[in-house]
């Protein structure tokens, strides 16, 4: 029998055996079927995030006695799902669950749930609940193990109702190679077959020609991408470290939508210490390879087999210059072209940059380990087919920001090597980004105005249907294509260099200033113009600066002042001009009514002296050779200043009137940001906005090694040009200023 | 086989009511509330959750310091800025960042050896806050 069925076999043995595995993992996939689940929220008063083994979640600590309870809904029987750990070990920690009509209190279930797994990592539990045949109260009781201590306390995660059926599961993959410039990607037409699964994949999706981030470094970049906001909404990398909590994320957004939210990310800067893990539920950091990532992203989708997922995959195997040997030996036959003792990070590579190929070898790794991200992609798709996914599954490819790879000499020298410059040119800026959502068909082919990735958060809310929140500044590119004369804005935070571009015309801003290398405090960026322009059309490569003054640039000036003003809701703002005569020192006083007022500055070329003295704010600078900006934010509920200005010349209002010396009203200087501001020293005010409040914390020991690790410096750049004011107690007497008087003296 | 399409036909009913009522599915939906908590009455104001990490091999330096010590997390409850970390008997330099977390840095040579270490947290000053104990867990150092 089997030599008549080997014979009548129209496939060789190895493809048989491959069909057979795909039918056995599709028979697995389609028993475990479509399964839909609805959270149980956590009071978020008490919501913590844990960390154990390598992931972190959101949940609750439980101490014996203590329970949490939710109201269901009636409703057929269900499984209830959710995830422990205690870190500490100790007794074996058990739970009840009980299950009770409302009203009434009918008992329908009374359960002893004993805990199993390692308590220093997460653990999985779940009962079936009996059909509820009106709404009923669903209670997890924490069992006393008879000494109540609390020290014998657990966390809960995750609890969630789930139920097999409904529509097939969709699911939503953000893919983010790190450090990864468009032009390297095949598709976007480098020579080397870089992307090859990648291009395949695509190849019916949707190609942005032209997107670039809001910012060109990592954690900035990502908290734009995950919240859909510029950098001047919620100021990381600039003047804050960490996520603000008032912006929601874009997994917490598809978490409301019903998706189950899952990351893995290389650490580093893209860690739960800067606030990326808010809105998932399941945040697991994997340093090593790609591959590795991709693992794990799989072994995850399959623990929430059947159910609506969102997947963040990010990998720093391109930041790194860390290829795979497979995809090393595909592209570069001969391995002498990765250079000597290719296998080692980049870092211990810089010891042979005085080589006259360092560079070469470098690009060469830097495109083998693009090639292996490649092949980890390839596992990825090949593992959601497996799972039955792949039909339902939306992909979104893209990168936080370029690298520059000594593609421009300054003198002889290489100009950069590397990113979070305050350079900002394309090689830094330009990232792929492609979009594949098959039940969106029309969303193919090739998008060639400018996209951002700010877009990326209100397309995947798209495909999934789900409202994306007011706070999201991009838009959808699964809908109609973007207006061609909208404005881009990416930012080289601190150093408070922006570039901005609508259509093909770009302009540079800089401050004119050598900052420190966010590698190296001891390296410093070379000192560049304060303002180049390019048309990118005749000139991509940014080699023949434009004329500011003619086509797209006044333009653009005028959108860097909205850019910049936008920073600063509900403050007084003071925008000092360059000095024509160069660099001068200005100083600055500010009090509120009840204390002193916080203080932000853009713009200067070195870092300000911020100091409070009592109720004072006091801000000492020098302006020039580029604009000053002040922020004069009041911190005490009104909206009262009393400003002395010292060396930034006589100020103007928004409508152009010269400020009176004396008192004002703060709607007297009101900008609206359509006008352009007037020429000089101007004073405007802006409407508040909520406002953002970033944790302090410092970065865990671990995480810093790991940014050290990635080249980074211990914990970041250091943060200036911010003076958050400490509270003052007023003792006696009233404040001379009504609760929105603006008082100006200039005092030169 | 008749029986199964039937019991398939109500599971999926079923799952489909359950669906409409929970709001399970890609789209926006009504949710749950969010749950409530009862405390247990009489659990002390003060306790000890968590030790981050729980364990380390011998000579394992695990959120390594810039002075090559490693730093130790203690969660709780009714923690206080006073309170002092005691690890293996000796008081360590400890830091309070609220009423739910404590870290100090340890030094190299009491993670030297494996064995079961007494992690104590007391408050020297206030000697009304009660000490809190755990166990941190040293294992053999990896072949």
């Amino acid at each position: 029998m089997a030599d008549s069925v080997r014979s009548r076999g129209f496939l060789p043995a190895g493809a048989r055996r491959a069909a057979v595995l795909t039918l056995l993992a599709g028979a697995a996939a389609c028993r475990a079927g479509p399964r839909r689940f609805v959270r149980l929220p956590l009071p978020s008063s008490e919501v913590e995030r844990l960390s154990a083994g390598t992931e972190t979640r959101p949940g609750l600590w439980l101490s014996p006695g203590d329970s949490v309870s939710w109201d269901v809904p009636a409703g057929p029987a269900c499984r209830l799902d959710a995830s422990w750990t205690s870190v500490l070990a100790g007794p074996r920690r058990s739970l009840e669950v009980r299950l009770a009509a409302r009203p009434g209190g009918r008992e329908l279930l009374r359960e002893t749930v004993l805990l199993r797994g390692d308590p220093a990592d997460w653990n999985r539990w779940s009962i079936g609940l009996p059909a509820r045949d009106a709404a009923s109260r669903l209670e997890i009781l924490a069992r006393d193990p008879g000494s109540g201590s609390p020290e014998h306390s657990l966390f809960i995660s995750e609890p969630s109702l789930s139920a097999r059926g409904g529509a097939p599961a969709r699911t939503l993959v953000l893919l983010l190679v790190d450090t990864l410039r468009a032009d390297h990607v095949s598709a976007y037409g480098y020579g080397k077959p870089t992307t090859p699964r990648l291009d395949a994949y695509f190849r019916d999706g949707l190609r942005a020609e032209s997107c670039f981030p809001a910012a060109n470094w990592t954690l900035p970049s990502h908290a734009s991408l995950l919240t859909s906001t510029s950098v001047a909404r919620h100021g990381v990398g600039r003047y804050a470290r960490s996520l603000p909590d008032d912006l929601e994320t874009l997994a917490a957004t598809l978490a409301r939508g019903g998706f189950r939210t899952l990351a893995v990310t290389g650490g580093g800067y893209v860690d739960p210490s800067f606030g990326f893990a808010r809105g998932f539920d399941r945040f697991a950091v994997e340093p090593k390879h790609a591959a590795a990532a991709v693992t794990r992203a799989l072994a995850m989708l399959d623990e929430n087999a059947g159910e609506p997922v969102f997947l963040f995959l990010h990998t720093y195997q391109v930041h790194d210059y860390s290829p795979d040997l497979a995809a090393a030996r595909r592209l570069f036959p001969d391995l002498a072209a990765l250079g000597p003792q290719w296998e080692q990070d980049a870092g211990r590579a810089r010891e042979r940059m005085t080589d006259p190929s360092f560079m070469g070898w470098m690009r060469a790794r830097y495109d083998a380990a693009l090639g292996s991200v490649d092949d980890a992609f390839g596992e990825l798709v090949a593992g959601l087919e497996r799972r039955g996914r792949l039909g339902r599954t939306a992909i979104v490819f893209t990168s936080d920001h370029g690298e520059a790879l000594c593609d421009r000499d300054w003198h002889g020298q290489c100009l950069e090597w590397g990113h979070g410059s305050p350079y900002l040119f394309e090689e830094e800026l330009r990232v792929p980004l492609e979009v594949r959502v098959p039940w969106r068909p029309n969303a193919r082919g090739v998008l060639r105005a400018n996209a951002s990735l700010l877009d990326v958060g209100p397309t995947l809310a798209d495909a999934a249907e789900v409202a994306a929140p007011d706070s999201f500044e991009g838009r959808s590119l699964l809908a109609d294509a973007p207006a061609s004369d909208r404005v881009i804005v990416t930012e080289g935070p601190p150093h408070d260099a922006l570039a901005l571009r609508r259509a093909q015309a770009k302009r540079i801003q800089r401050t004119g200033g050598s900052p420190s290398s966010l590698f190296d405090p001891a390296m410093r960026y070379y000192r560049m113009p304060v303002e180049e322009c390019f048309d990118l059309a005749r000139d991509p490569a940014e080699r023949h600066p434009s004329s500011c003054a003619e086509s797209g640039g006044p333009g653009l000036r005028r959108a860097t002042d909205r850019y910049v003003a936008s920073s600063f809701p509900g403050a007084l703002v003071v925008r000092v001009p360059a000095p024509a005569s160069g660099p001068a020192p200005a100083k600055l006083w500010a009090r509120g009514r009840g204390g002193a007022p916080a203080l932000r500055t853009f713009g200067l070329a070195s870092p300000p002296t911020l100091a409070q003295v009592g109720a004072v704010a006091e801000a000492q600078f020098s302006v020039g050779p580029a604009a000053a900006w002040v922020a004069i934010e009041p911190r005490d509920g009104s909206r009262a200043l009393e400003v002395t200005l010292s060396g930034a010349g006589r100020a103007v209002m928004p409508s152009g009137r010269p400020v009176a010396e004396g008192s004002g009203k703060w709607s007297d200087f009101a900008w609206a940001g359509r006008e352009p501001l007037p020429e000089g020293t101007a004073l405007f005010t802006l409407p508040p906005a909520p406002r953002s409040s970033a944790s302090a914390s410092p970065v865990p020991g671990d995480v810093a090694a790991r940014l050290l690790a990635l080249g980074y410096l211990r914990g970041g750049p250091s943060l200036s040009g911010v003076l958050e004011p400490l509270p003052v107690t007023r003792r006696g007497g009233e404040s001379p200023l009504a609760p929105d008087e603006i008082r100006v003296r200039h005092a030169d | 086989m008749r029986a199964e399409k039937a019991r398939a036909a109500v599971a999926g009913a079923f799952a489909a009511i359950l669906l409409a009522a929970s709001g399970c599915g890609d789209r926006e939906q009504p949710r749950i509330a969010p749950g409530r908590i009862v405390r247990a009455d009489g659990r002390p104001e003060r306790s000890l959750l968590a030790l981050v990490p729980p364990q380390a091999r011998a000579g394992e330096i695990f959120q390594r310091q810039p002075d090559g010590r490693a730093a130790l997390a203690v969660l709780g409850t009714g923690l206080t800025p006073g309170d002092v970390i005691h690890f293996a008997g000796r008081a360590l330099p400890t830091a309070a960042a609220n009423s739910r977390l404590l870290t100090a840095a340890i030094p190299p040579e009491l993670l030297a050896r494996a064995g079961d270490v007494e992690v104590t947290v007391s408050n020297p000053n206030d000697p009304s806050q009660r000490a809190l104990h755990a166990t941190f867990r040293i294992l053999a150092a990896a072949p």
